[in-house]
């Protein structure tokens, strides 16, 4: 029998301490698939966020380099505008992207940064415990929202997806999940659409929002998680491509109308 | 008239070919059913669909250390061919088991586990 | 700008450390404007892209001194400046910078303090540069010029120290020496930049390797810190420098820096002609301070005086150095307010006259 399918090369064999049913764990795998399919390893470039992630180099066998809270599209910048022939891509959080470093994301965005960015949300902060995340949901519980958040506690959930996709520097964005198998083909889909955007040398800025799995912070099980995803999560974060203004798509779309 | 899958298969992938698109997933039969089981709804019916028209045989191994008993693979095993073992890890979790003969090969354990700690063997693509 | 060798030119300082920093090899400049800098950020954005590099006004001090991060990373001369607040914001980035173990200038055109303050030349943020400004243990390379054709070598200087220890290096300037015209030698183009195999390009050819300044390990971040302090101590060994200025019979010491000094120097030729024997001390690194000098002037004198344009932080480290023996009296004039040679011979005067002439008698 032939080996069809195992654990990609580029994922260090160590045991992820990402926590059971984590989404992290299968985005990681997904890329450095990516990695070795679209064989960009030798110039992968991988900034790290703070939070669960922050060990992202002990599972990655690509040069990353760790970054201050949010600031990884900063660090980012530097680091593609010093290596333009590199493949660069920020790899997090909802507190990363979408609290602490918002104007970072926003200004790498405005700036069309030749980056990618893999946003992970999972409505929560997982690190440090559990806490309230931009990102968290009306009603959902947090252990600084001990009550679930509501509107005139804690105010609206953020989506900054969205607000980052009218920006024209952002060439793709879309979002998905990985709480099932289509789901993850689909994500491996979008991320490599992602990083073939820095391939073509597309003017901007790649975006992939992750709806992922917490099952410890969300007091589920990992299947439970999965289907909460389905039944509550992605009614308020709508899995779908946010814009698309890549120059292969309007070729594409030119095309087809000329047709 | 009926086409069998294989035939259908064959088809597409000549068409792929003339048309340009060198993708090696539509190099195998096997292989293009399983890209192309994303676009169908019922992809659990789908699989059980492909292994009974391509009589392909499988099996997987699943490395119990890296296992945290997420339990996505049991969950989505078409033909329900794994379990919770009885028997617990040095951090404290049941591994899944593989259970039976009857794998095909769909991959779809190896595509949700969280660990990337199952690998699939076919013995025919 | 184009000068041939030895040429004067008559340049601000803001523009003298933006050319020197473009002639040691920078290619990177990302910053923010903030009073009395801007002109940096300007000079940059019109002549960094001609020498082939990068400018980028970033949308705040915090993301110009984490690109810089990412641009050291890969092997790049990078720099950054601001001014006292914005100077604040970058202390994480610092702090990163020096447990990640990566160069990087930062320039500090220092303006009156604290909290917004005012838009003078002031030298407020001694204790912020010196004695760490961000978390952890670690010290950045302190160079306080006094002069713009000394703000324009020490800025090649800081690029050079910054690589050779892998480690940030401030340089402290104030509003005054970045707005004020002198002529300036400017420094050669430097023409080899040394090889940094420690860099990050994308892992070809080698195994793929990580940056990063987490150690979750008690042991293993206690040793990472111990090697820190090697490297400290290497510095406080081999970097220090400073300028004595009619040291050989002095009776009274003046300490000084960066604008300060000039001021200083001033003061102390007019006393002079008075037939006071005062001299003045100028260290230029004020991180590794020049700890031995001082105490070294012990042996001529017990009379020292401070003088500061800020409430007193360089003299607590004159103090610390005396190790007690000697006598200090501080002058200092926070806020921006910038003393005349003569309001400062005044106080040296009648100092000296207090404590050494009285006893003479």
């Amino acid at each position: 029998m032939k080996l069809v399918a195992g654990r990609p090369k580029l994922l260090k064999p160590k045991k992820f301490h990402y926590c059971s049913g984590c989404g992290h764990s299968i985005v990681h795998r997904l890329l450095m698939e990516l990695a070795e399919e679209l064989e960009i390893a030798e110039r992968l470039l991988v900034v790290a966020p703070a939070g669960c992630a922050v060990l992202a180099y002990d599972y990655m066998d690509v040069d990353v380099v760790e970054s201050a809270h949010g600031r990884g599209p900063a660090v980012a910048t530097g680091i593609k505008r010093s290596l333009p022939g590199a493949i660069v891509f920020t790899y997090q959080g909802d507190g990363d992207l979408a609290a602490i470093g918002t104007a970072e994301s926003i200004h790498a965005a405005a700036r069309g940064e030749r980056i990618m960015t893999v946003f992970i949300n999972n409505g929560i902060y997982g690190m440090t415990g559990g806490q309230m995340a931009p990102t968290t949901l009306e009603g959902m519980r947090a252990t600084t929202a001990p009550e679930g958040r509501s509107v005139e506690r804690e105010g609206y959930t953020l989506d900054l997806s969205s607000l980052l996709a009218q920006i024209p520097g952002v060439v793709y964005a879309e979002r998905v999940s990985v709480n099932s198998p289509r789901a993850i083909r689909h994500a491996k889909k979008a991320l490599e659409a992602a990083i073939r955007c820095q391939l073509d040398n597309e003017p901007g800025l790649a975006l992939v929002e992750v709806l992922s799995m917490c099952p410890t912070n969300w007091k589920k099980t990992p299947v439970e998680s999965c289907q909460w995803i389905d039944e509550v999560m992605s009614k308020k974060f709508q899995l779908g491509v946010l814009v698309d203004r890549r120059k292969k798509s309007k070729k594409m779309a030119v095309a087809e109308n000329a047709g | 008239m009926t086409v069998s899958p294989l035939l259908l298969c064959e088809v597409v992938r000549y068409v792929a070919r003339v048309c340009g698109l060198q993708n090696p997933a539509y190099d195998s039969p096997g292989a293009f059913f399983i890209r192309l089981a994303p676009a169908l709804e019922k992809e659990r019916d789908f699989a059980i669909l492909k292994s009974y028209a391509l009589k392909v045989k499988g099996k997987i191994k699943i490395d119990a250390e890296y296992c945290k008993s997420c339990g996505f693979c049991i969950e989505h095993c078409p033909k329900k061919l794994i379990a919770l073992g009885k028997a617990y890890n040095s951090a404290g979790y049941f591994p899944a088991q593989f259970m039976a003969e009857e794998c095909t090969g769909c991959e779809l354990c190896a595509l949700v586990c969280p660990e990337a700690c199952i690998e699939v063997y076919r013995d025919r693509d | 700008m184009t000068g041939t060798k030895k040429e004067k030119v008559l340049l601000s300082g803001n523009h003298a450390l933006s050319e020197a920093a473009i002639r040691a090899g920078c290619r990177f400049y990302f910053g923010y404007p903030i009073t009395p800098q801007n002109e940096v950020a300007e000079y940059m954005a019109a002549n960094m892209p001609k020498a082939g590099g990068t400018f980028i006004q970033a949308e705040s001090e915090i993301a110009s001194i984490n690109m810089v991060l990412g641009a050291s990373v890969t092997g790049a001369r990078a720099m950054t400046s601001s001014s006292s607040p914005g100077i604040s914001l970058k202390q994480e980035g610092i702090s990163f910078l020096a447990g990640q173990e990566l160069p990087g200038v930062i320039v500090n055109i220092m303006r009156g303090g604290p909290g917004l303050g005012n838009i003078d030349g002031c030298q407020g943020d001694y204790f912020q540069a010196v004695k760490g400004g961000g978390h952890g243990d670690y010290h950045t390379i302190v160079l306080a010029p006094s002069s713009v054709q000394e703000l324009a070598d020490l800025t090649v200087l800081a690029f050079d120290l910054a690589d050779k220890y892998r480690n940030p290096v401030i340089i402290l300037g104030d509003g005054q020496l970045g707005q004020m015209r002198e002529p300036v030698v400017m420094p050669e183009p430097v023409r080899n930049l040394p090889e940094k195999e420690w860099a990050l390009r994308g892992a070809k050819g080698r195994p793929s390797r990580f940056s990063r300044s987490l150690i979750l390990n008690v042991r293993l971040m206690e040793e990472h810190n111990w090697k820190l302090q090697r490297k400290y101590r290497e510095m406080e060994l081999n970097e220090v420098r400073f300028e004595g200025y009619m040291l050989e019979d002095a009776e009274m010491v003046v300490f000084a820096f960066g604008s300060a000094a000039r001021i200083a120097k001033g003061a102390i030729k007019r006393v002079r002609k008075e037939g006071l024997k005062a001299g003045l001390f100028r260290p230029i690194t004020l991180w590794p301070f020049p700890k031995k000098a001082v105490r070294d002037l012990t042996n001529r004198t017990k009379e020292f005086l401070v003088f500061e344009l800020n409430a007193g932080q360089m003299v607590e480290d004159v103090k610390l150095a005396l190790e007690g023996k000697g006598e200090v009296f501080f002058y200092g004039r926070p806020g921006g307010v910038i003393p005349t040679p003569m309001d400062v011979a005044t106080i040296i005067g009648s100092r000296y006259y207090q404590r050494i002439k009285r006893r003479a008698k």
